[in-house]
């Protein structure tokens, strides 16, 4: 299978701020990635630097089989970007929106934008500017859609949207790339939504990739515990592979995202533990473990 | 739709309201200036103040909103996402302001044609040659703008552009675009570096994206798009009038008359009445303003060297305040040999005395002064064949050779010219004949009746060869011996005669031509133009002898203006 985006050794700095320090990401062809990480850590600045907004300090990356720095013309005909930051004009509407992209795509496809809008309930009279949060997300991903791009780049797409616009969306984006075998990559906070999404999954941790693999693979690696030791936890230490995601005075929860079983066998032989429970695998609380610091109580 | 006119159809819809705004502010503040003021509104106040600020703050406006307005807005990182390349969104941006501010000059040519109907018809005669050099400066622009040009540059060289548009429009009816860069390379030098200057301060101003969150960005390309177009003519006045201009702008505003070649063809003498120029541009003379206007008019005294193409104001000295009456430097006469200009001056006001100064040409400054005319008849031992006494005797005028030995006594109110080379003289007697007197042997005939016709002073060619008479219907050069020559237009005919008798300029209103008799050619650098009127007639010349403008190029007739 060929990859739609391969990035190794991405690295982008502001200033003297690194943002990105060799960044290897690989999307493959049809997938559906999730790319996730807490605030400041450089999602958006990644995405910018597939799109060929930015130029990176240093590494190699390939979009679509193109240079995105080089050839940020032809990449951006193929690529449907969704960013809720961008600006549109106060005085455009939606259907003026389209009147507007289509002679930049020659894939545009008119009656496609409103299928989408009637499903997705987007009034093409409508100014953009009017329309509320999720509204304005969604009117977005039809005009990303209707020129059938071949890489989506959505970052926090689906803020805003309710319970039922959020379920519609899913089921036309997963069509989407179901039909045209096109890729995606997300960038988002939810995940919810990347439980009920994405088939892969990048974690961004202070510029670096910490995790990057199937859902699935994921899903039967990762393990988390709740251990309860013999004297303090103050000062015990988990296994290799294994981060204490809370601490009590005598318990611990321990979340092991990679090779679980081989940590359980650890623990168990642990001297220090006096008990070991195996939590649900739930992919959520998981990931929340994964992203976040830990905590004592 | 494609690309060009989606980018442009997005520029016009974020911007029609700031045309709207601009437009219907500029109509209502000429309309009620129109009806304040009433008739001291007139077009030399809106086309020389009230416009070209208009379009100042119009141009500055557009550019800087094209330019900044999606930057601040975020419109702009949309934009650079879609799949179109850079200098196409920013020649988009660049071509729409260039349009939007021709839109303009529309609706502005529209308001002026509608007050200018109110008014005479020579204030709105101006209007049309204005505007038209404006559109299709503008629409020139826009067709060079739309081709590859960098994209940076091509955001701030519209500013700058139009700085020099402004600079070209105010100074259109004055204009001598090329002879101005060919000859004013210091004016030229110091506006195109500060525009250069300008033009990257406008790159730097925009290009510092994180000043963004501030707006000083906004600030920054409004401000140096803005001084991008006033700088140029600033820069341009300020060179022009810091130092001092070899061109000559003898064009509007300046009337040209005495004409005098030198006998080598070398150099030619030519004075220039000059109205003072008031808040950078040529007021129309009238009464009104004749006396506002009396400090800084003048005659001038120039000496163009035809080898050299320089044209010299003779010492500064020389500037005359230009008065009522019409006091003033005149160029007079050459000497035989080229070398020396005669030129005469009033003494002082009211006496009726003339001072005379001998100027070499190759300087034009002074190497002789004389108190008044009998002084300077004295000299005429170092430049005999130029010089006459006139001598009044009671009622009477003696007319005389320089060394007083033959003389024609006549009336006063005779006109008389002679050719003191050859010792002729034309004179009228009381029954109005012409007469022709040679002064060496004394010897008297009648050279032409007119029966009671008035005709303007004869002036005979210093070789005694040619006369030109100025009757009531026309201008004749006839053979001083051998009878009427050329028949010309009516009367408003100057004549002036070269010192060696074979040129003669003459000048009818604003035409100047160059007339080379015994066949010879004559070329003069300059041209002025001939006036052409609706109605009048055309004389067709004489294939015998060739009429030459000043320009070198062959005239074949001449309008004359009932």
């Amino acid at each position: 299978m060929t990859n739609s985006i391969e990035a190794r050794g991405l690295a982008v700095a502001f200033g003297r701020k690194q943002v990105l320090c060799g960044v290897d990401v690989e999307v493959p062809e049809g997938s559906l990635t999730a790319l996730l990480g807490k605030n400041g850590v450089g999602k958006s600045t990644l995405l910018r630097a597939l799109g060929g907004e930015l130029r990176p300090d240093s590494g190699s990356l390939t979009v679509l089989g193109l240079d995105p720095w080089r050839a940020r013309t032809e990449l951006a005909a193929r690529i449907g970007w969704v960013d809720e930051r961008t600006a549109w004009p106060k005085w455009m509407r939606v259907e003026e929106q389209w009147r507007f992209l289509a002679p930049f795509h020659p894939t545009w496809d008119d009656a496609e934008a409103r299928r989408l809008a009637r499903e997705f309930h987007v009034e093409p009279r409508a100014k953009l500017a009017e329309l509320s949060r999720g509204e304005r997300a969604v009117a977005l991903l039809v005009a990303a859609l209707a020129h059938r791009p071949k890489l989506l780049l959505l970052d926090e797409p689906f803020g805003g949207l309710d319970v039922l616009a959020r379920r519609r969306v899913f089921a036309a984006l997963l069509e989407h790339l179901g039909n045209t075998g096109a890729s995606a990559l997300f960038a988002t906070h939810s995940l919810g939504d990347v439980e009920r999404l994405a088939d892969r999954v990048v974690l961004l941790v202070d510029g670096r990739v910490r995790l990057a693999g199937e859902l699935e693979g994921l899903r039967a690696d990762a393990r988390r515990f709740a251990v309860e030791l013999k004297g303090s936890a103050a000062d015990w230490r988990p296994p290799e592979d294994a981060r204490i995601e809370r601490r009590d005075a005598r318990e611990a929860i321990v979340c092991a995202l990679e090779r679980g079983a081989d940590v359980e066998r650890s623990l168990a032989c642990d001297a220090r533990v006096r008990h070991v429970e195996p939590l649900g695998r739930e992919l959520e609380d998981l990931l929340a473990a994964a992203l976040g610091e830990e905590t004592r109580r | 739709m494609n690309v060009w006119r989606a980018l442009w159809w997005k520029e016009a819809r974020d911007h029609r309201v700031l045309f709207a705004t601009c437009a219907l502010l500029y109509v209502a503040l000429l309309a009620g200036a129109e009806l304040v003021l009433g008739d001291g509104f007139d077009a030399t106040l809106r086309l020389g103040a009230i416009h070209p600020a208009a379009l100042l703050v119009v141009a500055a406006a557009f550019a800087a909103e094209a330019l900044a307005h999606d930057a601040a807005s975020g419109v702009e990182t949309t934009l650079m996402r879609l799949p179109v390349s850079r200098w196409k969104l920013w020649s988009a941006k660049a071509s729409f302001v260039v349009a939007a501010l021709a839109g303009f000059e529309l609706v502005a040519f529209a308001a002026e044609l509608v007050l200018a109907s109110f008014e005479p018809a020579a204030d709105s005669s101006r209007l049309t040659p204005v505007f038209a050099w404006w559109l299709a400066a503008l629409l020139a622009a826009a067709s060079l703008l739309r081709r590859a040009l960098p994209a940076a540059l091509v955001g701030v060289g519209v500013p700058a552009l139009l700085g020099w548009l402004v600079l070209g429009a105010e100074r259109m009816p004055n204009v001598d675009l090329l002879g101005r860069v060919a000859s004013a390379s210091g004016p030229l030098g110091v506006a195109l570096a500060l525009t250069a200057a300008l033009c990257i301060a406008s790159v730097a101003a925009y290009c510092v994206v994180r000043f963004d969150r501030f707006g000083l960005r906004r600030v920054g390309a409004f401000a140096a798009g803005g001084m991008c177009v006033v700088a140029p003519p600033l820069a341009w006045t300020f060179a022009s009038t810091s130092s001092r201009a070899d061109l000559v702008p003898f064009t509007h505003g300046v009337s040209i008359w005495n004409v005098r070649p030198s006998p080598d063809g070398r150099y030619v003498a030519l004075q220039a009445e000059r109205v003072a120029k008031l808040d950078g541009d040529w007021p129309t003379l009238s009464r009104e303003s004749w006396l506002s206007t009396t400090e800084l008019s003048r005659l001038e005294v120039w000496i163009l060297d035809r080898a050299t193409g320089e044209c010299r104001e003779l010492d500064d000295r020389w500037r005359s305040i230009w008065s009522p009456s019409r006091r003033g430097w005149s160029a007079r006469e050459w000497t035989s040999d080229g070398h020396l200009l005669t030129v005469s001056a009033p003494g002082t006001f009211g006496s009726g005395e003339y001072r005379y100064e001998l100027v070499d040409p190759r300087t034009a400054r002074v190497v002789e002064s004389f108190g008044d005319d009998s002084d300077a008849l004295e000299l005429a031992a170092d430049i005999p064949p130029s010089w006459y006494r006139l001598e009044r005797i009671g009622n009477h005028s003696v007319l005389a050779l320089a060394d007083g030995s033959h003389g024609v006594r006549l009336r006063d109110d005779q006109p008389v010219t002679l050719s003191p080379e050859v010792g002729i003289a034309f004179y009228r007697d009381e029954a109005g004949a012409l007469l022709r007197k040679n002064l060496l042997d004394g010897s008297e005939r009648v050279f032409a009746r007119f029966d009671g016709e008035s005709i303007g002073r004869p002036r005979v060619s210093p070789d005694g060869r040619w006369v030109a008479i100025q009757e009531r219907e026309k201008l004749s050069i006839r053979g001083a011996r051998d009878g009427e020559l050329v028949f010309g237009p009516e009367q408003g005919v100057l004549v002036e005669w070269s010192s060696h008798g074979r040129l003669a300029t003459i000048t009818h209103r604003d035409a100047t031509f160059a007339l080379g008799l015994d066949g010879s050619r004559v070329e003069l650098p300059r041209a002025w133009p001939i006036e052409c009127g609706a109605e009048g007639f055309v004389t067709r010349l004489p294939d015998r002898v060739e009429w030459h403008s000043l320009d070198g190029a062959r005239v074949e007739t001449i309008y004359a203006v009932r």
